[in-house]
């Protein structure tokens, strides 16, 4: 598998900023997986999207996108290829109308307007907002407005897709059904997803997981790994998921069952044999 | 206050007014304000008066409505026509105390300052009310075009005013919650004298203009990452039609303007 994003060594530091943001990170992405980037708050996670996409640029080392490495004379031709989403919906509206919106994107690329309209359509159509085209995007909903903001990073054909916390302000629902959509459109176009969060469901999709401690690199590994050890958890800026919680309150009232991260299914066949077996 | 005012206020419909092109219905606007300055007797006020009723009835807008819209204005209105039937000379007065008369001339010149004022405030009006921000902003740029020749940056300013106008929903959202934030904590807006009533006006300003900041900031960010440079190179989505009935309505507006130069004549 080729990787499709490759950092060597990079470091960033803020002007005003004693320690640098980003303290020499490496890591590399594959095609076509889901990253979930976490950390606490001022670990570095945002400033690391914004690297990727060449809004910030790091100090030292060097980022590869698609094999073409960010440089300056590249970085409008990465853009092509990486979307951002940001957290704040109503702060990343340009268009007056939801399919205006969507369009933006696509004229700055300078798209022929007959292949614009087309392609305007089946991102909406994806997204499921194909009703609200000619709304202005300030009536809607929450999640209908991240809905659009997808659409429009999603109408350029991106290979890789950044989420920067993007459904830190969505209700439960909301949340849900931004996933699933966000999966879907993994799944069926072959992008790679990179999610900034803090939410343990967008975790629980990743098939890696990428930890960052005050600039630094904590650990890499698949959500079993990451979850391994409860204890560790708050410090990532995560609490536990509610099966390990549950397994470990468990533990407490002395009931044979391990503290390892396990899903929902996989606790409840647990407590099913546990409870055959006495 | 805000609430009565209509000037500037979009009302949906689906009437043949609704439909011309913003860039037609822009420049007839302006045509008309120069139109009117052409009538100088009675028979060209009932011809503009006959044709800007006749606008406002293609337009399916009930008359009361604009009606209603002139209300927060007429006091404006009518100070400035009893200072022209007042100051006016010539003529013969029948009437004169100081520097004051009152003559027919003066009474008839008031009469028709008064139909001037009724007149484009409802063509203005008819502009706004069957024309969305969006697409005026769109027919301010398409007429601002030809200006690109002496570099000025149309696309630019066409993108400011759009973002401007998009964004004055969720800038008047912000207003409200930070007076609720601050009502909370105790500022009274409204109350006291002027010096105290300016002073609580604080409160809301920086907060509202750093926030303002950060969406600039987010927004440009936004902007920056779905591939905006500058205006240049890019292609449009939004188009604007012109048909033959905008054309039409141009004919129109010469037409009144034809008439009006015959009847200044009589």
């Amino acid at each position: 598998m080729e990787n499709i994003i490759q950092l060597d060594d990079v470091t960033y530091s803020y002007e005003e900023a004693s320690t640098p943001t980003l303290n020499h990170i490496s890591f590399a992405v594959q095609a076509n997986q889901w990253v979930a980037i976490i950390g606490q708050n001022g670990s570095g996670k945002s400033t690391l999207a914004r690297v990727l996409n060449g809004l910030l640029e790091p100090n030292s080392g060097q980022v590869k996108i698609g094999g073409m490495l960010l440089t300056e004379d590249t970085v409008w031709q990465i853009r092509q290829q990486l979307g951002i989403i940001f957290q704040n919906p109503d702060h990343q509206f340009v268009g007056a109308t939801v399919e205006d919106d969507v369009a933006f994107g696509l004229e700055n690329q300078g798209m022929k307007r007959s292949q614009m309209i087309e392609r305007v359509q089946w991102a909406l159509e994806l997204v499921n907002m194909t009703d609200f085209a000619k709304r202005s995007p300030q009536v809607l909903s929450g999640g209908q407005k991240q809905r659009v903001a997808i659409a429009g990073i999603i109408a350029l054909k991106p290979q890789i897709v950044i989420m920067d916390e993007a459904t830190s302000m969505l209700d439960p629902q909301g949340r849900h059904d931004i996933l699933l959509l966000i999966k879907r459109l993994q799944r069926e176009l072959g992008m790679t997803v990179l999610s900034i969060t803090h939410d343990l469901n967008e975790i629980t999709q990743a098939d890696q997981v990428i930890v960052l401690q005050k600039g630094n690199v904590l650990k890499i590994g698949n959500v079993e790994q990451i979850f391994a050890d409860p204890t560790k958890l708050l410090s990532f800026g995560l609490q536990a998921p509610f099966t390990q919680r549950l397994q470990l309150d468990l533990q407490q009232h002395d009931v044979a069952i391990d503290s390892n991260y396990v899903t929902k299914q996989e606790l409840v066949q647990k407590l099913w044999q546990l409870h055959l077996n006495t | 206050m805000m609430g009565k005012i209509i000037i500037g206020r979009y009302l949906p419909g689906n009437s043949l007014i609704h439909q011309l092109d913003p860039r037609a219905k822009f420049i007839a606007t302006f045509l008309f304000v120069i139109i009117v300055f052409l009538a100088n007797n009675w028979q060209s006020y009932v011809a503009l008066l006959a044709f800007v009723l006749l606008a406002v009835h293609l337009s399916k807008i009930s008359l009361r409505f604009f009606l209603r819209g002139i209300r927060p204005m007429i006091i404006l209105i009518l100070f400035t026509v009893i200072l022209q039937i007042f100051f006016t000379t010539g003529g013969d007065p029948f009437w004169q105390w100081g520097i004051l008369s009152l003559s027919t001339l003066s009474l008839t010149n008031g009469a028709y300052i008064f139909i001037r004022f009724l007149l484009i405030i409802f063509i203005s009006t008819l502009l706004t009310i069957t024309t969305t921000p969006l697409q005026m902003s769109d027919a301010i740029e398409a007429i601002l075009k030809p200006l690109r020749y002496v570099h000025f940056p149309v696309d630019e300013v066409a993108l400011m005013l759009s973002i401007a106008l998009q964004f004055i929903p969720l800038l008047s959202d912000e207003t409200t919650k930070i007076m609720n934030a601050q009502r909370a904590r105790g500022v009274d807006f409204g109350e006291g004298g002027l010096i105290k009533q300016v002073k609580a006006i604080v409160p809301i300003l920086i907060p509202l203009f750093i926030s303002s900041f950060n969406i600039a900031y987010d927004l440009s960010i936004a902007m920056e990452s779905r591939g905006y440079q500058t205006s240049e190179g890019r292609s449009k989505y939004r188009q604007l039609s012109w048909q033959s009935k905008d054309t039409w309505v141009l004919i129109s507006f010469g037409l009144l303007a034809i008439i009006l130069l015959v009847l200044r004549s009589y």
